[in-house]
């Protein structure tokens, strides 16, 4: 046997250069060599090579070690400096968790911030190479940036047809449709896409097939991929409903495919059915309902397109110049294209006030890392009179601080996943489906490493000072004093901390007031209108069964009165659009006698709501002059209308509007005669909270997708069944969908500023919570470092009172110094959101002044308790112990 | 007369192991004596701080041997007491045989 059973020779290699520079390198080599062959032949192969990795990972030898002591130059002394820390870090356990709990607090809003705008933001679309996916659309200058719905049938196909550096376009459009036949009709979200859609995101269908060019085809158009979730619940995954016919809107389709599992794009989709043009649609230039993305050449790039596009676009405009008037075309990112314009700007604030949280805890960490700096003075002292440099001690110092933000780590993602559990629990899944990428929201990978990121900056933020302040030379001072030295230094730099700390806080605290402020507003202020105890629900009239105005207004009559029938219900009415839904509906209009404007686009826009007599009296939405709608306005009578007080100040400040005429130009121009005036009421409080408004009869427009209203005596949710069976009277095979209280539906509409108000107001608590901890950690430090001086002071007949308030005097004047810097903070911080979240934060001078003395109060008594505490210091034991 | 001997204990241990392995001290035997006889578990990193360390202060004297096949073509450093080492390992011992005196039933083993 003359193999050679030499050690493992990565280890070996390892430790040579582990060794590097010491003189007794190749001995100690052939020492552990030698053992190495010793336990071989003793135990066995695999303890040797135990053996010998131990010893490459652990061995301290002269050369290696001596030289590092010495000079502090060598980074591989970085892994003793953690041992250390970390050592450190377990004798001084309360000292620890006060620390990392500042730190993980800090870090976990961040990464939960940071996993929002990682999953809403940077990618909310994970297909495979979504990279060179992009989003086309029209905009008009000055519109808000969302390329979602915003092109239009001719525009897509003139882009299709131009070729340029995409391997294919699709479009698709938002729908959602009425699914009968079986059990009870219900109303589901669907979209028409493009046959190349599934293929160009990279999707297969699994059950089935896809859509072909074929499908594409007026006449062959009636099939329909379903999502699995759909197929499990309505046809109990039941394969033998391939080939089977659906009733969507009242037409039979073809189930052609079932689409994978978690597959729901767009907007949640449940149903996906082919998008076609009849002719007249090919032509249309001016309405904008479709979303287009296409797929980069491989290799080409998004200037390319654009560059092409933008030709495009500019030949368009010669063409077509009175259809296409001021659109522009747009080329962007997918994610950015079709995520969600007003998350952006949120989620920036959140994470700029979750960074600040984060500077609070460190200023906490900073501040309680001094206070241990001075008690280990001496040992440092020591340190650098017995020869380590400046440097050395710094290195472990933030060694030490290192090893605390590596254990805030793992609970800060805990913390994180944990609001993020909470957050997602709260978002109802009709919501959440609308949100690109909510449901990728989770701490992953890429939060992880964030998170770890934010910790190694963390540690220099909060580490370096201290370690400066407690490696700064005058150790000889320190020695002589007995250890109690550059206390002074250290507390004007605690004291500066913690000021800071207060002074961050109050703006945090006045923003997460501000918000919440401007919810509660927006959900239990005045609405114009009572939300309380009225029941609404939707329904969508399918054009096949209600092809016209007729039949839909019938229908509209017909339901009103049966919801009156019911027990309970004190007023009933249809409308188009309630108050808060996700919906809208707005109208150009011209006023009679008024000249006309140069471009259509240019018409005065109002809010549009066809309305039965009995909704205004649902509603309970006043009218204030003239007449209400009644069974004696029809189709055949004078086309009439009820405008809203600012639809009067926008036109006839002062005046009296009855009789006056407006043009509503459309498909069928109309001018309708004004018979009443309504109070104003708030649709949306972000963007139409006193629009003007422009209701009709419903005799007259009824629209296709109807809403009800019912004013009810008792709990409105109550009545939902009772609502259901009236509208299945009137017709069986139609589903109502969001049946739900009026005040829901306020609250609902409100979801996104309750989540900002949410995470402000936990921002600000935690800020608050942390400063108070500074303050007291600061005071009580403090109080323990004097124990001396106040028995002295004692001994010569200082009251407990006149040591109480000497100690709370200083607590006293860091809260006055921060409260009046983060005042002039908190002021710049309201006027910038009040500017950049219209409505959203409502500014009160009270909160301003409500949270100054908030903190105050919190500052006062966090130093109070150790004031106390230090009082009641026997004199004769502080000044013998030493 | 030194107000505290520069011997610490386990330098002690370290040299009266050279001593004991006479031609044939060199770290690995050095330890396996002291984990023998002293009964105390050497860290392999201590026994080489301690080895270079006594050489500074003169008390050692290390040379290197030939390079050897089975330690992969590596020599071995042998190491000598040297006479300083000699007389203050002699100074240390009379002081605690000094102090022993009239201890022995305490300190002998019964």
């Amino acid at each position: 046997m003359t193999r050679r059973l030499g050690p493992p020779p990565r280890a070996v290699a390892w430790l040579e250069r582990r060794l590097a520079g010491c003189p007794w390198r190749d001995s100690i080599l052939g020492d552990l060599d030698e053992e190495h062959a010793a336990i071989t032949r003793r135990r066995s192969r695999l303890a040797a090579d135990l053996f010998y990795w131990t010893q490459a990972t652990r061995l301290d030898v002269p050369g290696s070690t001596n030289r590092e002591h010495r000079t502090g130059s060598r980074l591989g002394g970085s892994m003793s400096d953690f041992r250390l820390a970390f050592r450190n870090a377990f004798t001084h356990p309360a000292h620890t968790a006060l620390v990392v709990i500042a730190l993980a607090l800090g870090l976990g809003l961040n990464a939960a911030v940071f996993s929002m705008g990682d999953a809403l933001l940077l990618r909310p679309l994970q297909f495979p190479d979504v990279d060179r996916l992009v989003a086309i659309g029209h905009y008009r200058p000055g519109e808000m940036d969302n390329l979602n719905s915003n092109a239009t049938p001719a525009g897509f196909l003139d882009w299709k047809r131009s070729g340029g550096p995409f391997d294919g376009m699709a479009a698709w459009s938002d729908w959602s449709a009425n699914l009968t036949g079986g059990i009870e009709p219900e109303r589901v979200m669907a979209s028409r896409v493009s046959p190349e859609l599934f293929e160009m995101l990279g999707v297969a269908v699994p059950t089935g097939r896809g859509f072909g060019e074929t499908d594409a085809t007026l006449g062959r158009h009636r099939v329909v991929i379903l999502s699995d979730g759909l197929w499990r619940r309505r046809f109990g995954a039941d394969p033998a409903i391939l080939g089977g016919t659906v009733h969507i809107e009242g037409h039979a389709y073809t189930v052609v495919g079932i689409a994978p599992p978690t597959f729901s794009f767009p907007q949640g989709s449940e149903v996906w059915v082919p998008l076609v043009f009849d002719a007249d649609e090919t032509a249309v230039r001016n309405q904008r309902y479709l979303t287009v993305i296409a797929r980069l050449k491989e290799g080409a790039t998004l200037e390319e397109a654009r560059a092409h596009i933008a030709v495009v676009a500019a030949n368009l405009k010669q063409q077509y110049p009175l259809e296409t008037g001021t659109l522009e075309t747009a080329v962007q990112p997918i994610a950015q294209g079709l995520g969600d314009p007003g998350a952006g700007s949120l989620i920036v604030v959140w994470q700029i006030s979750a960074a600040l949280v984060l500077l609070i805890a460190c200023a906490n960490a900073a501040s309680l890392l001094l206070a241990r700096g001075a008690a280990r003075s001496r040992e440092l002292a020591v340190r650098l009179a017995i020869g380590a440099s400046r440097w050395r001690v710094v290195r472990q110092l933030l060694a030490e601080s290192a090893a605390l933000a590596v254990l805030a780590v793992p609970l800060s993602l805990g913390f994180a996943w944990w609001m993020l559990r909470v957050m997602k629990n709260a978002m109802p899944a009709r919501i959440a489906d609308f949100i690109i990428g909510w449901n990728q929201i989770d701490v992953d990978g890429r939060v992880l490493l964030f998170t770890a990121a934010a910790a190694a900056a963390t540690t220099l933020v909060f580490g370096l000072l201290p370690a400066m302040q407690s490696s700064s030379l005058r150790m000889v001072d320190t020695l002589k004093q007995g250890g109690r030295g550059s206390t002074a230094g250290r507390l004007r730099l605690r004291r500066v901390l913690v000021t800071a700390e207060i002074a961050l806080a109050l703006p945090l605290l006045v923003a997460a007031g501000m918000t919440s402020l401007g919810t509660w507003r927006f959900v239990n202020g005045p609405q114009g209108y009572d939300p309380h105890g009225v029941l609404a629900f939707k329904t969508t009239l399918p054009e096949a069964s209600y092809p016209g105005l007729a039949e839909r207004a019938r229908f509209a009559e017909q339901v009103v009165e049966r919801l009156k029938e019911v027990p309970g219900v004190l007023h009933a009415g249809a409308t188009n659009v309630t108050p808060s839904s996700n919906s809208g509906w707005s109208a150009r209009y011209e006023i009679e006698g008024d000249p006309p404007p140069a471009t259509p686009d240019e018409r005065p826009l109002a809010d549009y709501r066809t309305v039965t007599p009995g909704y205004f009296d649902a509603m309970r939405l006043p009218l204030t002059r003239g007449r209400g709608f009644s069974t004696a306005d029809t189709r055949e009578s004078l086309p009439v209308a009820i405008v809203s007080e600012s639809f009067i100040a926008r036109h006839w400040p002062g005046q009296d509007a009855i009789g006056r005429r407006i043009v509503l130009p459309g498909r069928e121009r109309v001018v309708v005669t004004i018979v009443g005036v309504a109070g104003d009421h708030i649709h949306d409080w972000f963007s139409s909270r006193e629009r003007p408004t422009i209701f009709r009869p419903a005799s007259q427009a009824a629209t296709a997708t109807l809403a009800f209203a019912m004013r009810t005596a008792g709990d409105p949710a109550a009545f939902a069944a009772g609502a259901r069976s009236a509208v299945a009277r009137v017709d069986p095979n139609q589903p109502i969908y969001q049946v739900m209280r009026q005040v829901d539906q306020v609250r609902e509409r409100a979801i996104g500023p309750r989540y900002a108000a949410g995470m402000m107001a936990l921002f600000g608590l935690i800020a608050l919570i942390l400063s108070v901890i500074g303050i007291y950690a600061l005071v009580r430090h403090h109080v323990a470092q004097r124990r001396q001086e106040i028995g002295v002071r004692m001994a010569l007949g200082a009251q407990a009172r006149d040591v109480v308030r000497l100690t709370v005097r200083q607590a006293a004047v860091m809260a006055a110094f921060g409260i009046g810097i983060g005042g002039v903070a908190a002021y710049a911080v309201s006027q910038l959101l009040e500017a950049n979240l219209m409505g959203m934060a409502e500014n009160d001078p009270r909160l301003l002044a409500g949270f100054s003395v908030v903190l105050a109060i919190a500052a006062l008594t966090a130093a109070y308790l150790p004031a106390r505490r230090a009082a009641a210091i026997d004199p004769m034991v502080a000044m013998r112990g030493e | 007369m030194q107000a505290f001997s520069p011997l610490g204990e386990f330098e002690q241990l370290v040299l009266l192991a050279v001593l004991q392995l006479g031609d044939e001290a060199y770290a690995v035997p050095v330890r396996d004596l002291i984990v023998a006889r002293a009964g105390r578990n050497v860290a392999r990193g201590a026994l080489y701080t301690s080895l270079e360390r006594l050489e500074g202060k003169g008390l050692l004297a290390s040379r290197l041997g030939d390079p050897l096949p089975e330690r992969g073509g590596r020599p071995r450093r042998y190491f000598t007491v040297t006479p300083e080492g000699v007389a203050l390992l002699r100074d240390a011992r009379a002081a605690v045989a000094n102090l022993s005196q009239g201890l022995e039933s305490v300190l002998e083993k019964p």
